[in-house]
């Protein structure tokens, strides 16, 4: 096992979140630190509880019991989740999530609405995200006009309006075939490198995993196992 | 992409639904503006008889609310004229009679030497000549709704006429009315000697303060009479009112149909849009938006209908008065006050309707709605 960092940027403190008035123990006791720049891969079979913890992570769902500390500061007592949300997080989702009326250039400039930039900003902002993901000749395109790989490249670029600091997949090749899973795992390393930023990935995907520096076995909502690549 | 990109493509994704609620706002702000215009316009035109009568100030007496005063003896027109400032006086006694075929009319007697007259234009034949003779003359639009003209002969309640001429007035109210000497009317309603109105006419030059003062010295002087002018006539007018009420209760009603409308349109789609909603909350934005979003969409709905109401209820009043049955009987009376007042009432329609959904929308859970599918 790594040897804890000094400084982590995300720090989960004896996490617990029960559903359904405590029948649903979906983690129970979840307990790691991620360091900045680290990309981690959290495995496990379904219902594990991976796709809660990830929730928590993003602020999406608040836990029973336990904390999750950003930068050392509780994410309990943030106050304004939806500024952590919008300036700190990225989300990908398996099943791509893009608002099917909006072109691709109006699906990535969705978040930076929260953003005090201009039109013309975030409009070249979009264009250059897109264009970084690969999809410069996609910008009118409606998401039903494109391949699911193009959907989730799109997704990609939208996780990535603000700026984040934290890249968070849930199963972001689930819905693909083979082909366009690799190429989107590429993209993913590729761009979590060049940007610095810290990638939490949930996946059952042994290949996906294999991008990571670090994966997080979970059973029965807890952490199994914790192991460098 | 601006935030407002985002409503508007919302609404067009749905654009048979958007459409159909627009349509019912439409109709509602519709009837609003048709029936206001025309009470409106109701009151307007009788403020506009007064004014082209050159009346500054009408004695009735203080009656129930039956839709014209009751009738008083004659004389007190002697004892008016008297009083300091009055130039004349004149009286007149109104009723509504069924003539023959035509629906209910006004019909007016006057002072033969009464200055009521002289804003009258006669278009063909002469003005009754004396007291006596049994002779009427007719409005223009009463003409064409009886039928008549020059020598042809009209009965009235019991008792036949010749139509000795037909004249014009700037007031439809007069447009539409049978005019006659006042003694042949008061034998006619069996109200010898007695008139429901006293027109007054003051001297040139009489100031605001001096019309108010002389007010006030008839009221005191003559309990159970009161004394207006020729705009609060008509906004006491018991048929003005009731028009009033009418155009009010109609439109409230159409008004909460659109409502309701709005407010359906817009709960369905946040219901369908749950899992969209869990998106937009996962990608930061923030509920307040999320509340904007839907009140945008909402308002947009009513004030794309409030337009088109605007549009529906000139129509519907143009060929209303266009219409055989109607043709110069009503006047309707639209500005700008009452198109701004028509979209002020959609925006609030619009805000009512979307403020449940919009509520609804921004209590949503980010992950269970994410989970919603």
């Amino acid at each position: 096992m790594p040897a804890p960092p000094p400084n982590p940027l995300l720090e989960v403190r004896d996490l617990h979140r029960s559903f359904d008035e405590g029948r649903i123990q979906a983690l129970r006791g979840v307990n790691f630190q991620i360091r900045q720049g680290e990309a981690v891969a959290i495995v496990g079979p379904s219902g594990s509880g991976k796709s809660t913890l990830l929730q928590l992570i993003g602020a999406l769902d608040e836990p029973t019991a336990g904390d999750i500390l950003f930068r050392g500061q509780s994410v309990r007592q943030l106050g304004d989740l939806a500024r952590f949300r919008a300036r700190m997080i990225g989300f990908i989702f398996q099943s791509f999530h893009l608002l099917p009326t909006l072109t691709a250039l109006e699906n990535v400039q969705v978040p930076m609405l929260e953003m005090p930039w201009p039109v013309a900003e975030r409009r070249q902002r979009a264009a250059d995200l897109l264009r970084a993901v690969g999809l410069g000749n996609r910008l009118d395109h409606l998401p039903p006009k494109l391949s699911g790989g193009e959907r989730q490249r799109v997704a990609i670029a939208r996780s990535l309006a603000n700026e984040p600091q934290l890249l968070l997949a849930d199963e972001p090749t689930g819905n693909l075939d083979s082909v366009s899973a690799g190429r989107i795992m590429e993209l993913l390393r590729q761009i979590y490198r060049e940007r610095g930023m810290t990638l939490i990935v949930v996946t059952h995907d042994p290949h996906v995993a294999g991008i990571a520096h670090r994966t997080l076995r979970m059973l029965d909502g807890r952490i199994a196992e914790d192991t460098a690549a | 992409m601006s935030f407002f990109t985002v409503v508007l493509k919302n609404l067009l994704r749905r654009r048979t639904r958007s459409l159909l609620t627009m349509a019912g706002i439409a109709i509602g702000i519709g009837a609003v503006v048709a029936l206001a215009s025309i009470a409106w316009g109701f009151q307007k035109s009788w403020e506009r008889t007064y004014s082209a009568r050159g009346t500054d100030i009408i004695v009735t007496k203080i009656t129930s609310r039956s839709p014209l005063p009751a009738p008083f003896a004659e004389s007190l027109k002697e004892e008016v004229r008297r009083l300091p400032g009055v130039q004349q006086v004149s009286g007149l006694l109104s009723d509504l009679a069924s003539i023959e075929d035509a629906p209910t009319m006004l019909v007016f007697g006057w002072d033969l030497d009464g200055f009521l007259w002289e804003h009258l234009r006669l278009v063909r034949g002469r003005w009754p000549s004396n007291d006596t003779e049994k002779a009427v003359v007719i409005g223009t639009v009463a003409a064409e709704m009886l039928k008549k003209s020059v020598g042809d002969r009209v009965r009235i309640e019991t008792e036949d006429f010749t139509v000795c001429g037909v004249f014009d007035s700037a007031a439809l109210v007069e447009n539409g009315a049978v005019v006659m000497a006042l003694p042949q009317l008061q034998r006619v309603m069996e109200q010898p000697g007695k008139v429901n109105f006293l027109n007054i006419k003051l001297a040139p030059g009489t100031t605001a303060g001096q019309v108010e003062e002389l007010r006030r010295t008839i009221k005191a002087r003559y309990p159970g009479y009161n004394a207006f002018t020729g705009g609060e006539v008509a906004q006491h007018n018991t048929g003005i009112q009731v028009a009033k009420a009418m155009s009010w209760a109609t439109s409230i009603i159409a008004l909460v149909v659109g409502a309701v409308g709005v407010m359906n349109t817009v709960l369905m789609s946040v219901f369908e849009r749950i899992h969209e909603i869990g998106i937009l909350l996962a990608i930061g934005w923030r509920r307040s938006r999320i509340v904007r979003l839907i009140l945008y969409e909402s308002m947009v709905l009513s004030l794309g209908g409030g337009v088109a109401g605007i549009g529906l209820g000139v129509a519907a009043v143009k060929v209303m008065q266009w219409t055989p049955l109607m043709r110069g009987k009503i006047e309707s009376e639209m500005n700008l006050a009452l198109f701004g007042l028509a979209l002020l009432i959609a925006l609030g329609l619009g805000m009512l309707g979307g403020l449940y959904p919009a509520y609804r929308g921004s209590r949503l859970h980010p992950s269970e709605a994410l989970r919603y599918e």
